[in-house]
């Protein structure tokens, strides 16, 4: 009786276990033990045969359950790595995307550096350029003080060559103007020479001393003069004689010449002009003799 | 060649590489100044005489305007001196080549 109530009550735990765990499967040592217990074997043998099953389907079911446990945490598990590896695949599309704007902001970078270095390169063209005309300009300003001086002596060639190539009408014509002045100077002088002389033997005896005196600065007549007489030279040399001509009249005015002295000294000058003129316009010839 | 060449060509080499202005030749040469430019101008041109202006310093420190200075050049003073040489030379060898008269036997 206690063996019946036994496996009654047990059976009726393994009942409540199937309903709690519907996927376990019926076991078959106890279906066994229900089929002998009640048909030949004796008491004590079913009693042994039950409770032998009864450890086995405790064990059984023990081990059920803890594979029952096993696989809930290998599905446990599995779901986790699912979601891990959607995690992972979350993280390798967007690690993807960040390499694909590394990219795109790269090649831009590269584009706009490119396009600064090709305008710092034309830049720097340019600057060369530049330089390149600065220098031509240099180059062209150093000789065009040469180029001058040489323009202005083929200049004074061309014109000594077509004076000498000229028509003879032409040169007595072009000759006539500076002879007129000449003679007219030449007239002036020889007149103020004359006025000098006359003015010498009618002089009283401290005159000399009040003109040393009173000769300070050049005369005004006499710097008249030797403009003129400058004037007569050719153009090339004309500046040069006379800053040479004024230079000997204030030479003159302070070595204590007075205005007799200054015009004696212009009107000499006045008197050379002529052969001075031919003098410079003259063709030279190295081997020739003053 | 003229007299007063000879005497402007006298002046320079009595002071050789010494360089003279206009009043001073006139001065040591006794010609006037109408006479001694054109002389240097001729010389300058044939290159005898080489002339420049004078320092500006200097001729500010002395007060006056600078002047321009003459000197006599190697060359022309080899050829001034060659010249003057054969000017001074006597011409008694032309004298004899004049033909004279002959003389009368009255």
């Amino acid at each position: 009786v206690n063996a019946d109530r036994y496996f009654a009550h047990e059976y009726e735990r393994e009942r409540e276990d199937r309903r709690d765990h519907r996927r376990l499967a019926p076991s078959p040592l106890m279906s066994i033990a229900l089929t002998r217990s009640t048909s030949f074997l004796d008491e004590n043998s079913q009693n042994r045969y039950l409770y032998f099953a009864i450890r086995q389907f405790r064990d059984r079911a023990s081990g059920l359950g803890i594979a029952i446990a096993l696989s809930r945490e290998r599905s446990l598990s599995i779901e986790c790595a699912r979601s891990r590896l959607a995690t992972l695949h979350e993280a390798i599309g967007h690690a993807y995307g960040r390499i694909r704007d590394i990219e795109t902001d790269s090649s831009a970078l590269e584009r706009d550096q490119d396009r600064k270095c090709a305008r710092r390169l034309s830049r720097a063209t340019d600057h060369a350029c530049a330089l390149d005309r600065a220098v031509i300009v240099c180059r062209a300003l150093g000789y065009a003080p040469a180029s001058c001086r040489k323009r202005n002596a083929e200049l004074i060639r061309a014109l000594e060559w077509a004076r000498r190539c000229a028509p003879d009408d032409l040169v007595h014509d072009r000759e006539r103007t500076p002879a007129v002045y000449i003679d007219a100077a030449l007239a002036i002088a020889h007149g103020i020479r004359y006025d000098l002389i006359a003015a010498d033997r009618t002089r009283p005896p401290g005159a000399m001393r009040r003109e040393r005196v009173m000769a300070q600065d050049v005369s005004p007549l006499a710097q008249r003069l030797a403009f003129m007489a400058a004037g007569l030279l050719p153009s090339a040399v004309r500046g040069r004689y006379l800053e040479e001509y004024c230079c000997e009249l204030r030479e003159i005015t302070n070595g204590g010449g007075g205005l007799a002295g200054q015009l004696a000294y212009v009107s000499r000058l006045l008197i050379g002009s002529l052969p001075m003129r031919a003098a410079l316009l003259s063709p030279r010839r190295k081997k020739a003799l003053p | 060649m003229t007299q007063a060449t000879q005497l402007v060509l006298r002046t320079f080499l009595g002071e050789p590489g010494q360089e003279m202005y206009g009043l001073q030749i006139c001065s040591r040469a006794g010609l006037p100044s109408g006479t001694i430019h054109p002389i240097l101008a001729r010389l300058e041109g044939l290159g005898w005489v080489e002339s420049f202006w004078e320092d500006e310093g200097n001729a500010r420190a002395g007060g006056r305007p600078r002047r321009r200075y003459y000197r006599l050049t190697r060359e022309g003073a080899e050829r001034a001196a060659v010249a003057l040489h054969r000017a001074a030379a006597p011409v008694g060898g032309i004298r004899q080549m004049r033909t004279r008269p002959a003389g009368g036997l009255a």
